[in-house]
């Protein structure tokens, strides 16, 4: 690979890392679409810096006409929303496309006077990396390198002014001075990889590396980083496979490899990822079976006061149909020495096993109890309840019922309800 | 014969307007502008992909191929928004943008089409309706696309006719129109649906980005006088058909794109309006709070 190819793809990894960092705060301001807006209007400045620029794509007059630009829109859209029944939505649409349509015109008229043909104005619309020259990979390096230390720097009062704006300028911490700095960043940000990713897809190269991150962490600093090596791989991968075609620009093939990282992390992610879900929700199952087969046999032990029960009977109360099922969870409980076996059908809890089921059992009865004392339901009808309740219940919840019913013995169908003491009474070896 | 084309070119243009406005209205109503957006990006796939099936542009095949692509970006927008802590506006960020680029990308695979390709997508082709391929309606010959057009406003008429009260409440509170026990979550897919209907029939003429201007600033101008249905969508009509007769025969006299430019126009009288309606606005309240103290 050539040296020039290098740096285009050098570069398109630097904007990735970038905008992945910065998208972060975009994404938790909830202004993914704001960002679209920007992304669009730049393209009238872009048109007025290669004008001025006498035809020549020289970024630093392109970089200031598009920020122009930026600025221009945001202050429109600020004059237009919410006045005169225009709602935010539709001023960002108008904005989005009034803008546009000025930069197609103007980008009409430029190539019209034939001197913009060649010179790859139609590169800011899709991107294309390898219209990436030297002195635009030292102009990101040097943006990368201010933006990422601005950040540091004010790090503080920035996350105050996102996440608090009311506390943040009550603190005196002067939040609209820094949401402007950073969005004049955000906007930097955007046109600088204009040559990447173009017009259209600008917005995406910030939001989706950024949203990504959600599947793996909930701390700002550790999405931030997170979010840059998203980003960072999308740039370098995308780079790489639009160098290779000359038919794919860059910037849907960048924008397609981090929608692919995006979708791997939804289904992967270990916050809140399809499959840890899944995972979850199948523990849960299992931790249910367990705790209900328990409960039954308890009853059985309540009911003759022997530690022992047959195995026909548990299966009936426990209200499952399928008796492989059964077998089953019997099987692991044996395994995890939480019941013993009296020969092929009488089961008994073993220590452990009484423990849990007397756990179990004293949380359904006292949130009947509580059902019925405190929220007045008949106590006829609080069973079924209780039985999906019972599992939800936490140490610190059981501690609160306890307290509020001030630790009574008996639950309101006039069974006791088990606690440690009792066990110790009714003679349980161990306790 | 430069003024036929031009007759039928802004003919063309002004059924877009008629179309696209008519949803435009809903989806401004509902807050929910963007969601025009993120369809008319996110249909791409679908239209590339019933091109390469069907070989041909316009039709039934392309119709089918963006109803799809329409209703999956929403229902994908939906799925993101519930199964993770992503909100709306991210996950419409996340969708259509991707669509997007799956699109472009089929599409520089499939290779440059007369009528189908990136220049298309991104500024639409109105200068080049091809105004040879007619169809003969009632004895008169109507170009293809303008016939197209034709029809897809009365099937999107039709609907909005039939559907009118249910989108209005749905848009006023979807908490009421559930309650009232309307199909709340098929009403939103069948809005969406005729809005992809709507945006596809605009897409060859004027392209993916400004379909949005020919959606969203009509029903925003209308607005600022009225606050009817019928006010809002006529007085928005009769603003995009003065841009439209504006900036046909100025596209054709310097070689400009007229889609682009009807876009302009229309944003550049909407935001002279804004401003002239909010100045006065404020004046007259000014006017009212100086009057009343001097009462006081």
């Amino acid at each position: 690979m050539s040296q020039y190819l290098i740096e285009a793809v050098i570069s398109c990894t630097l904007l990735g890392f970038i905008s992945g960092f910065l998208g972060n705060f975009l994404v938790v301001r909830k202004m993914a679409l704001f960002g679209d807006m920007i992304g669009h209007a730049v393209l009238p400045g872009v048109c007025i810096g290669f004008f001025l620029s006498a035809y020549e794509k020289n970024i630093f007059f392109i970089f200031f006409g598009a920020l122009g630009a930026a600025f221009v829109a945001n202050a429109l859209h600020e004059f237009l929303s919410n006045k005169l029944r225009i709602k935010p939505d539709a001023s960002l649409a108008i904005n989005l496309t009034g803008f546009y349509a000025i930069g197609s015109t103007m980008m009409a008229w430029l190539k019209d006077s034939g001197k913009a043909g060649q010179t790859g104005l139609d590169r800011y619309l899709l991107g294309q990396a390898s219209s990436i020259s030297r002195e635009d990979l030292s102009f990101i390096a040097v943006l990368t390198l201010i933006i990422v230390a601005s950040i540091f720097i004010f790090y503080k009062e920035i996350k105050a002014a996102c996440f608090d704006y009311q506390f943040s300028k009550a603190s005196g911490l002067k939040p609209q001075v820094f949401l402007i700095f950073l969005s004049s960043l955000i906007a930097a940000n955007v046109i600088v990889s204009l040559q990447a990713v173009g017009v259209i897809l600008a917005c995406a190269f910030l939001v989706i590396p950024a949203a990504t991150t959600v599947f793996y962490s909930q701390k700002l600093l550790s999405r931030l980083f997170l979010g840059a090596l998203f980003g960072a791989l999308a740039g370098f991968a995308g780079a790489f496979f639009s160098l290779s075609d000359a038919n794919v620009p860059t910037g849907p093939s960048i924008i397609l490899v981090s929608a692919f990282v995006f979708v791997l992390s939804g289904i992967f992610g270990p916050e809140n990822g399809w499959f840890r879900k899944k995972l979850g929700t199948w523990k849960d199952k299992r931790q249910h079976q367990t705790e209900d087969f328990l409960r039954c046999a308890y009853y059985f032990y309540e009911k003759s006061h022997e530690n022992k029960a047959q195995l026909e009977g548990v299966f009936k109360r426990s209200g499952i149909k399928n008796p492989k099922l059964f077998e089953r969870i019997r099987k692991r409980l044996v395994r995890g020495k939480v019941i013993k076996m009296n020969g092929e059908d009488s089961v008994s809890l073993t220590d452990k096993g009484l423990t849990l089921a007397a756990d179990m059992v004293r949380k359904h009865r006292l949130w009947e109890l509580y059902l019925v004392q405190m929220m007045n339901f008949p106590p006829e009808r609080v069973h079924a309840n209780a039985e999906r309740v019972e599992h939800l219940i936490t140490d610190k919840i059981l501690k609160e019922i306890e307290d509020t019913l001030s630790n009574p013995d008996v639950d309101p169908h006039g069974k006791v309800i088990p606690s440690l003491n009792d066990l110790r009474k009714h003679g349980v070896p161990g306790y | 014969m430069l003024t036929q084309d031009a007759i039928w070119i802004s003919l063309s243009a002004f059924a877009v307007a008629a179309t696209c406005s008519l949803m435009g209205y809903y989806l401004t109503l509902r807050k929910q502008s963007l969601f025009g957006d993120a369809l008319s990006h996110s249909l791409l796939p679908g239209l590339v992909l019933a091109f390469v099936i069907s070989g041909s542009i316009g039709g039934l095949p392309m119709l089918i191929g963006a109803i799809v692509a329409g209703l999956l970006c929403s229902f994908l927008i939906e799925e993101i928004r519930n199964q993770s802590h992503i909100k709306e506006d991210t996950s419409m960020g996340i969708v259509f943008t991707s669509m997007f680029a799956l699109g472009v990308l089929m599409l520089s695979q499939v290779g440059a089409n007369v009528h189908l390709d990136t220049q298309c997508v991104l500024f639409g082709e109105l200068l080049f309706v091809p105004l040879e391929d007619s169809v003969n309606v009632l004895g008169i010959n109507f170009p293809e696309p303008t016939a197209q057009l034709i029809l897809s406003f009365g099937i999107v008429s039709l609907f909005c006719k039939l559907f009118h009260k249910e989108f209005i409440i749905l848009a006023f509170h979807e908490g009421v129109a559930k309650s009232l026990g309307l199909p709340t979550k098929f009403l939103h897919y069948l809005m969406m649906a005729l809005a992809s209907i709507a945006i596809v029939a605009s897409f060859e003429l004027v392209g993916a980005i400004l379909v949005i201007g020919f959606l969203i600033l009509p029903p925003s101008f209308g607005k600022l006088f009225f606050s009817t249905f019928k006010g809002i969508y006529l007085s928005g009509l009769a603003m995009s058909a003065f841009s439209i007769v504006l900036a046909i025969p100025l596209s054709f006299s310097f070689n400009l794109n007229p889609a682009s430019l009807i876009i302009v126009l229309q944003f550049l009288i909407f935001v002279v309006v804004f401003t002239i309606k909010y100045l006065s606005s404020t004046r007259n309240s000014q006017n009212l709070s100086a009057r009343g103290r001097h009462h006081a």
